[in-house]
C-alpha cells in the first residue's frame, strides 16, 4: 500500500511538472509551427531569475510579477530579433535558430550563475500529510493541480477570446488569416511572449518539486517528449501525455534503475511517434510525412 | 613581345568555362595551371605543417581533421539529403565505444577496431533510418534527439557495467594505435595519418556528390515529392544517406577516442551535436568546401576567444564559453549569411576575378 501511494505521489508531482513544462512547447507550436528548443534554457533562467528577484524584494507576488514581465519581454525580443528575420525561410532554419538559442542562453546562465543549486522558499514548503507512512507534500498536490488549471485557462483562451481564435487561424493558414484581417505579427509575437512567460512560471513550479539546478534543462527537454506524446498542437493532450511519460519514467526508475530516467521518456516518444505520429490527442493533418 | 605574353597568358589561364573535350565534363574538378599550382602549394603547406607547428597548434590541427570527417558525415545527411540530424554526438559515441569495447574485450588492433566502428556506425544509422524515414523536418530532428539520449544512456550503463564487473576506471583507456610496426605515438604522426584519412573521406564524398546517389540526395532535399515522381526510391536513398553519414561519424568518433586515449559517454553531450550543426551551417549547407571552412572556423574560434579571455572571470568555465561561441556563430550565420562561408568565399572570389567589371559569370559555369 505504502509503495503504491509513493508511486502515485511521484507520478502526480512529476507528471504535473512535465505537463506544465510541455504547455510552453504547445503554445509556441500552436501558432508559429516552430518547435521552440530554446524553451528549456528559458525555464532555467526563469527559475534562477525569479529566485534572485525574491531575494531582492522578499515578496512572492512581486517577484513573480517581475519575473513574468521580464520573461514576456524576452519572448518579444526573441520573436522580433531572431525569428521574424527568418520569415520565408524553411521552418528547419527557425528550428536550428531555437537550438542555437538554447545553447546560448544555457551557456550565459552557466557563466552568470555558475551552475548554482538554488532552493526556492515557496510558501507552503513545510506543509505535508502522512498517508500510509508516505509523506504527501502540499507542493505535490499543487504540482498536480497546476497544469490542469493552465490547460483549462489555455483552452478557454483559444476557444472564447478573439485573440485566441485569431491565433488558431494563424496556425492553420497564415496567409489566409492575414487576408482576413488578422494581425499575424501580433498573434505570432504573442505566442512567443506567452511561451516564455509560461517558461518562467514552469521554472518556479520546478522550484516546488525540488532545488533548482542546471539539470532542469534536461528535465525540460524530457517535457518535450511529453508535448509530442500528447500531440504537439493539443492542449487537451498535455495531461494524458504527461501521465504516460511520467508513469513510464517513475516505474522504470523504481524497478529498473535510476539511470534510465534520462532515456525512458525518449523511448516512449519513439514508440508513440512510430505508431501514432500525431500524438495521443493531436490533429492528424499536422504531420509532415513522406 | 606582346605575342609572347599573350601565348604565355593563354597557356597559363586555361579556361574553366570553355570545355573542349568530353573528358572535361567527367572530371571531378577543373584544372587551370593557376589552380594546379595553388593546390600544389597548399598541399605542400598542409603536409609541411608539423615541421613548424608544435604542441598546441598541432593538437588543434589534429582535432580539426577529426571533426572534419564527422562534419563531412553531417554534410551528407543534412546538407545533401536535407535530413536535419541532431544525432551526431551519439554516432561519434558509438564509434568511440565500439573501438574501445573491441580493444577491451577482444584485444584486436586499431585497424580492425576502426573498421568495426565504421560498420557498427553504419548499422546504427540503418536502424535509426527506420523511425526516421517516417518523418520530415522538425519531427526528424526530434527522432534523432531521442536517439541521442537513448544511445548515451545505454553507453553510460555499459560503462557502469564495466566498472562493477571488471573494475575498470571510470573511462576505458586506449593505447596508441598501431599499424603493425607503425605506431601513431606523436601528434606529428597523427596529423599525417589524419590528413590522409580526411582527404580520402573528402574525395569519397566529392565523388558521391556527383554520383547517382549524390544527385538523388539533392533531388530529395530540394523536393522529395518531385523526386519520388521522377522515379527515385526516396526511402532507399534516404536510408543510404543515413548509413554513409553515421559510418563516417563513427569513424571520427573512433579516431577521437584513440587520439584522446579515453572512451567516456560524458565526452559526447548534446553540445557536440550542436557544434556539428554549427559547422555545416557556418560553412554552408550542402557544400564539402563549406564543411572544411565551417570546421576550421568553429573549432578555432573558441580557442582564439579563450586565448583573448585568459585571466578574466569568464574564462573559468571554458566549456560554457565554447557552448556560447557555437551557439552565437550558429545564430549569427542563420541571420546574416544562411548560405555560409562558402557563399562569402564565392562572392569575394568573383569580385576579384571579374574586376574591374561587376557582372556575374553565367550561372553554374564555375564548379
Amino acid at each position: 500500500m505504502g509503495e503504491v501511494v509513493r508511486l502515485l505521489i511521484d507520478l502526480a508531482s512529476l507528471g504535473g511538472l512535465y505537463a506544465f513544462l510541455a504547455a510552453g512547447y504547445v503554445v509556441a507550436y500552436r501558432t508559429s509551427g516552430v518547435v521552440n528548443f530554446a524553451y528549456p534554457a528559458c525555464v532555467l533562467v526563469g527559475a534562477y531569475l525569479t529566485a534572485s528577484l525574491y531575494e531582492l524584494t522578499d515578496s512572492w507576488p512581486l517577484a513573480l510579477a517581475a519575473g513574468l514581465g521580464l520573461g514576456a519581454l524576452a519572448g518579444l525580443g526573441f520573436y522580433l530579433g531572431l525569428l521574424r528575420p527568418l520569415t520565408g525561410q524553411p521552418r528547419t532554419s527557425a528550428v536550428m535558430m531555437t537550438v542555437g538559442l538554447l545553447f546560448l542562453i544555457e551557456a550565459l546562465a552557466r557563466l552568470n550563475w555558475r551552475g548554482a543549486t538554488v532552493f526556492m522558499p515557496l510558501p507552503g514548503a513545510g506543509t505535508g500529510w502522512t498517508v500510509s507512512g508516505q509523506l504527501v507534500r502540499a507542493h505535490d498536490l499543487a504540482l498536480a493541480a497546476a497544469p490542469v488549471g493552465l490547460a483549462l485557462l489555455l483552452t478557454l483562451f483559444y476557444r472564447l477570446t478573439r485573440l485566441g481564435i485569431s491565433m488558431r487561424a494563424v496556425a492553420e493558414n497564415p496567409v489566409l488569416a492575414a487576408r482576413r484581417g488578422v494581425d499575424i505579427e501580433l498573434a505570432l509575437g504573442l505566442s512567443w511572449v506567452v511561451a516564455t512567460a509560461v517558461a518562467v512560471l514552469a521554472g518556479v513550479l520546478a522550484g516546488a518539486k525540488g532545488p533548482v539546478n542546471p539539470g532542469l534543462v534536461q528535465v525540460s527537454i524530457k517535457a518535450f517528449a511529453v508535448a509530442l506524446v500528447g500531440g504537439l498542437d493539443s492542449v487537451a493532450g498535455l495531461v494524458p501525455g504527461a501521465l504516460v511519460v511520467a508513469g513510464a519514467e517513475v516505474l522504470a526508475v523504481r524497478y529498473l534503475g535510476p539511470h534510465l530516467a534520462e532515456a525512458v521518456p525518449f523511448a516512449v516518444l519513439l514508440g508513440v511517434l512510430t505508431l501514432r505520429p500525431w500524438g495521443l490527442c493531436g490533429s492528424r493533418e499536422e504531420i509532415y510525412r513522406v | 613581345m606582346f605575342e609572347v605574353g599573350e601565348a604565355l597568358g593563354r597557356l597559363w589561364r586555361r579556361s574553366p568555362y570553355l570545355r573542349t573535350h568530353y573528358a572535361q565534363e567527367l572530371q571531378l574538378t577543373y584544372y587551370t595551371n593557376f589552380r594546379v599550382a595553388a593546390l600544389g602549394l597548399g598541399g605542400l603547406l598542409l603536409v609541411g605543417l608539423p615541421l613548424w607547428a608544435h604542441g598546441y597548434l598541432l593538437t588543434l590541427a589534429v582535432f580539426v581533421l577529426i571533426y572534419l570527417i564527422g562534419a563531412v558525415g553531417l554534410q551528407v545527411v543534412t546538407g545533401l539529403a536535407g535530413q536535419l540530424s541532431l544525432g551526431q554526438a551519439a554516432f561519434m559515441a558509438v564509434g568511440a565505444f565500439v573501438g574501445g569495447a573491441a580493444h577491451f574485450h577482444l584485444g584486436t588492433p586499431f585497424p580492425v577496431n576502426a573498421l568495426l566502428a565504421v560498420a557498427t556506425g553504419g548499422f546504427c544509422g540503418y536502424v535509426l533510418s527506420f523511425p526516421a524515414l517516417r518523418f520530415r523536418g522538425i519531427y526528424l530532428a526530434v527522432v534523432t534527439l531521442a536517439f541521442h539520449f537513448i544511445v548515451i544512456t545505454l553507453l553510460r550503463e555499459y560503462q557502469l557495467f564495466l566498472q562493477t564487473r571488471f573494475g575498470t576506471l571510470r573511462d576505458i583507456v586506449l593505447p596508441d594505435p598501431a599499424f603493425g610496426p607503425l605506431v601513431l605515438g606523436s601528434d606529428r604522426a597523427w596529423y599525417w595519418f589524419l590528413l590522409a584519412a580526411a582527404l580520402a573521406v573528402l574525395l569519397m564524398a566529392a565523388n558521391l556528390v556527383r554520383s547517382p546517389y549524390g544527385r538523388a540526395w539533392v533531388a530529395i532535399r530540394d523536393h522529395d515529392v518531385g523526386a519520388e515522381a521522377v522515379g527515385l526510391d526516396v526511402r532507399w536513398y534516404k536510408r543510404r544517406a543515413f548509413v554513409v553519414s553515421s559510418a563516417l561519424t563513427a569513424l571520427a568518433g573512433c579516431l577521437h577516442a584513440y587520439y584522446t586515449h579515453t572512451v567516456s559517454a560524458d565526452n559526447y553531450g548534446l553540445t557536440l551535436a550542436v557544434m556539428y550543426l554549427a559547422m555545416v551551417i557556418v560553412g554552408g549547407l550542402g557544400s564539402l568546401r563549406g564543411a572544411v571552412w565551417g570546421t576550421l572556423f568553429v573549432v578555432l574560434t573558441p580557442e582564439l576567444l579563450s586565448g583573448l579571455l585568459r585571466g578574466t572571470a569568464i574564462a573559468r568555465d571554458p566549456e560554457a564559453v565554447r557552448m556560447a561561441v557555437f551557439a552565437g556563430l550558429l545564430i549569427t550565420f542563420l541571420l546574416a549569411e544562411p548560405k555560409g562561408l562558402e557563399a562569402v568565399r564565392q562572392r569575394v572570389w568573383n569580385y576579384f576575378e571579374l574586376w574591374p567589371f561587376k557582372y556575374r559569370p553565367l550561372e553554374g559555369s564555375r564548379r
